[in-house]
């Protein structure tokens, strides 16, 4: 019988059943919730959902009756909401469980299981599910239950109620990628027969196809816009930038093209204008990279929770987080963010700080010590009096330090800036030099050559290298889990001469501790007793130590839990104590030796007495992400790196041994982390902070390049240019190689634009400059460039790698 | 040779009423999520019930 259950899967989540008694006809479920779930789906016909894909459903949850109680709450309701208005409402949830497209089919039809739903959509990318619904029959709280029910879960928190900061991608510049495409298409369309004709095309027909041409320039105009606007308010700051060749070039190509057509004496250059303008927009696209899933702007508030339990006169209700008063009760469950400062009253407190500081592993909390917001309870629910309220607890305040206010100037390319100015220079020389060459014999000629110079050197190709450069790394690097803010970064990331890292998190993995145990050896039979014993507990120490011994489970007698002590029990003739260091000295014959003593200053460590004597403790030691020894080594042939820890130097032979030649610097706060680096700073160097978590936010603004190591997309990656996942960590030289390449590559690039540049030149100085030539090189040599980078920059890839 | 003119008319026309479909589509939100849709639609096993609304 045994072997049958073996094989049983839910029909809902796929998990293996513990046994066949929960069922319906032939389809066996692994619990009562997954069977329930399954009956609403297949009452309301929406058992498709298991032929979409097999097994698709999330393993249902026990709902906690009053878990979405404070959606009752309608100032909370009124912010989570994107609109209401008369009897509809409608909120874009984010539910993160999201990920096939039996998901999508179930959410979009759910208007079937609650009728008060008018429709529901999801953006699969953005896992997103906006739902607009009546209001006066369904409510907000039983959307969100009716969701959570299904294994959905939507995530509320702090930051869905604050100021909406809408990133929406840019449809203006589609907009007008579009427009130009369109132009440019027909332009080119009419003027194919010019072209072709070599002169021989009739003249009416001729003027019909140019004015064809010529209504179609305000469309152009408006797709150039932002090239005029920039050039504008670039002159107007006393500032040269590549914009305004760019905006001269266009607006040349459009005064001649209108004095051309309209006194009938040409065809204009409306082929040239359309197509640079197209070529430029599309550069502007091809820049932009979104990556939906990642968001570089979270603040701390993503993290907290909306509102907590309070305990009041005898009865528990939801409130709102930012209504907490100084005294409150709170009740904090497991897995629950501490969000304000507070005292522990009740409960064995086990606070996780790992999103405040990094640090793995959890913080034992006394009767009556303090508990920072921002922990994490770990374990069993527990009782706090609040300390402060919101505004004034430890992490806002901490937010709210001088250095994460700090804007970075990342948007400003420095390359393209002096490109712009040199180019604009020589152009307004050349130009004003030929003009002045001609003016004596004939100012009309003279004329024509200014212009033409200015039309011919616009510097479409220049303009092009680096968005498609850049564009292209970003993609690059995005397809190799490193995602980089923006496309400026890259060239940040070529100026790098010195990588700092951060121990905690980022070389260590917060995931993966390993236990050690230091003492007085015990026996096999002993260690079968340990790990019976600790199995009993459900504390999280309990359990790691549990999991890290071996042998066979024996039973153990008069198990006890002294809550925040330890726990003790008996097998054979042993009996054995787990716990603090007093819990397990209090009756012991004989004392701790001085090793074991200075072990009790750490909180987490675990000590051990079998039959009254103290034998030693397990102690949590974080480990090493791999591969991280060779990532160094290499580093340290083109950076200068160094290392910077919160921690004490208890580990540096282990750091010494790992990375030798490597400074490292011990019990560095955040404060002091930012402080180092600006005065690395202060001596010219160009800082790469690598780090994690709140403790390196201030640290990673502050450095010209700061990469947060993220275990999921979901972490914590505030102040961050550029968020790359952990176990990529080992492609960092070769990312940051590819960056110089990068850099290489756009003079390179610059170098060919500047040869058909003065090939164009050539034409427009001696006044041979015929609308066909430009409208020939003008794309060709903006093709080039964009040919030229792209494939140059895949093979730096390829090279490296990537 | 007078025919081109109106086929240029008629092109002109029509790459217009292109231009139009493209904005109409880019101000109701086509471009803005491009993944869903292809899922959405593998997933019309029974549409005769489904019910479509637009606000």
């Amino acid at each position: 019988m045994k072997h049958e259950t073996d094989l049983l899967h839910c029909y809902h989540c796929g998990e293996s059943c513990p046994d066949n008694t929960i069922n319906k006809i032939d389809k066996y479920f692994c619990c009562t919730g997954c069977l329930y779930v399954y009956e609403l789906l297949n009452d309301n016909k929406l058992d498709s959902y298991y032929k979409l894909n097999e097994k698709s459903g999330i393993r249902a949850k026990t709902l906690n009756k009053d878990e979405f109680a404070f959606l009752d709450n309608i100032e909370i309701e009124e912010k989570l909401l994107k609109f209401k208005s008369g009897h509809t409402s409608k909120v874009i949830l984010y539910l993160p469980q999201i990920y096939c497209s039996a998901c999508v089919w179930l959410l979009e039809n759910i208007s079937r299981l609650d009728h008060g739903i008018i429709d529901s959509k999801i953006n699969f990318l953005k896992k997103e599910l906006s739902i607009l619904y009546r209001h006066d029959q369904t409510s907000l709280r039983k959307l969100v239950e009716l969701l959570t029910m299904l294994g959905y879960t939507p995530t509320l928190n702090l930051a869905d109620i604050g100021e909406k900061k809408q990133v929406k991608y840019n449809r203006q510049l589609y907009l007008k990628l579009g427009l130009a495409g369109f132009a440019f298409g027909n332009i080119m369309l009419f003027s194919f027969p010019e072209y072709l004709s070599f002169g021989l095309l009739e003249s009416n027909f001729r003027i019909f196809l140019s004015y064809l041409s010529l209504i179609m320039s305000p469309l152009i105009l408006y797709a150039s816009g932002d090239y005029f606007k920039s050039a504008y308010n670039a002159i107007k700051m006393k500032h040269i930038n590549l914009d305004i060749p760019l905006a001269a070039g266009i607006g040349m190509l459009f005064v001649r093209s209108l004095i051309e057509i309209v006194s009938h004496s040409g065809v204009g250059f409306m082929d040239s204008m359309s197509g640079l303008v197209f070529f430029l927009l599309t550069g502007k696209v091809f820049q932009q990279k979104t990556f939906h899933t990642l968001s570089f702007e979270r603040d701390f508030k993503s993290y907290f929770p909306l509102s907590v339990l309070r305990k009041r006169d005898g009865k528990d209700e939801y409130i709102p987080v930012k209504d907490i008063k100084e005294h409150d009760v709170l009740i904090i469950r497991n897995n629950e963010i501490v969000p304000v400062d507070a005292h522990l009253i009740a409960g064995d407190a086990l606070i996780d700080y790992s999103f405040v500081t990094g640090e793995s592993a959890a913080t034992r909390v006394g009767a009556d010590e303090k508990i920072f917001s921002g922990g994490k309870q770990v374990g069993s629910t527990i009782e706090l009096k609040v300390l402060k309220n919101f505004d004034q607890s430890y992490i806002t305040e901490l937010w709210n330090n001088s250095a994460f206010v700090k804007i970075k100037e990342t948007n400003i390319s420095k390359i393209s800036d002096l490109a712009g100015k040199y180019f604009s220079y020589a152009i307004l020389i050349i130009s004003v030099v030929a003009f002045l060459f001609w003016a004596p014999t004939n100012l009309n000629t003279a004329i024509n050559i200014f212009t033409a110079v200015l039309i011919i050197a616009c510097p479409c190709a220049i303009a092009l290298t680096i968005p498609y450069t850049y564009g292209m790394t970003l993609r690059i690097m995005g397809k190799n889990m490193f995602f980089l803010r923006n496309d400026k970064v890259v060239e940040n990331l070529s100026r790098i001469n010195t990588v700092i890292l951060d121990k905690t998190g980022t070389l260590t993995d917060p995931g993966k501790s390993t236990i050690f145990y230091k003492g007085k050896e015990f026996s096999k039979s002993m260690e079968c007793a340990i790990k019976s014993l600790t199995r009993n507990s459900t504390h999280p120490l309990s359990r790691i130590i549990s999991e890290s011994l071996t042998g066979d489970l024996v039973e153990i007698r008069d198990y006890q839990e002294i809550s925040g002590k330890g726990i003790f029990g008996r097998f054979d003739n042993y009996f054995i104590k787990l716990g603090s260091l007093k819990f397990v000295e209090w009756d012991a014959k004989t004392g701790a030796n001085e090793e074991i003593k200075k072990a009790a200053d750490k909180e987490t460590n675990v000590f051990l007495s079998i039959n009254e004597k103290i034998y030693g403790y397990f102690g949590v030691q974080s480990s090493y992400r791999e591969g991280l020894s060779l990532v160094v080594e290499n580093l340290k042939k083109f950076y200068n790196v160094e290392i910077l820890s919160g921690d004490n130097d208890s580990e540096k032979a282990v750091l010494e041994q790992m990375f030798p030649g490597v400074k490292v610097n011990f019990n560095q706060l955040p404060d002091n982390k930012i402080r180092y680096i600006e005065s690395l700073q202060s001596h010219g160097d160009k800082v790469l902070m690598i780090g994690d978590g709140l403790n390196d936010a201030g640290a990673l603004k502050q450095a010209d390049v700061g990469i947060a190591v993220a275990e999921l997309n979901s972490n914590f990656t505030p102040g961050s240019d550029a968020i790359l996942q952990a176990k990529h960590i080992s492609k960092l030289p070769e990312f940051l190689l590819l960056t110089t390449k990068a850099i290489t590559t756009v003079y390179l690039s610059y170098g060919i634009s500047l040869i058909y540049n003065c090939v164009g030149l050539y034409f427009a100085v001696t006044g041979k400059l015929a609308p066909v030539v430009a409208a020939i090189l003008m794309p060709l040599s903006s093709l080039s460039v964009v040919l030229f980078t792209i494939i140059k920059v895949k093979i730096d890839a390829k090279f490296h790698r990537l | 040779m007078d025919v081109i003119f109106l086929l240029i008319i008629i092109s002109f026309t029509l790459a217009f009423g292109f231009l139009i479909a493209f904005i109409y589509a880019m101000k109701h939100d086509q471009f803005e999520d491009s993944v869903t849709p292809s899922l959405r639609i593998l997933n019309d096993l029974d549409a005769h019930n489904k019910h479509i609304h637009h606000n």
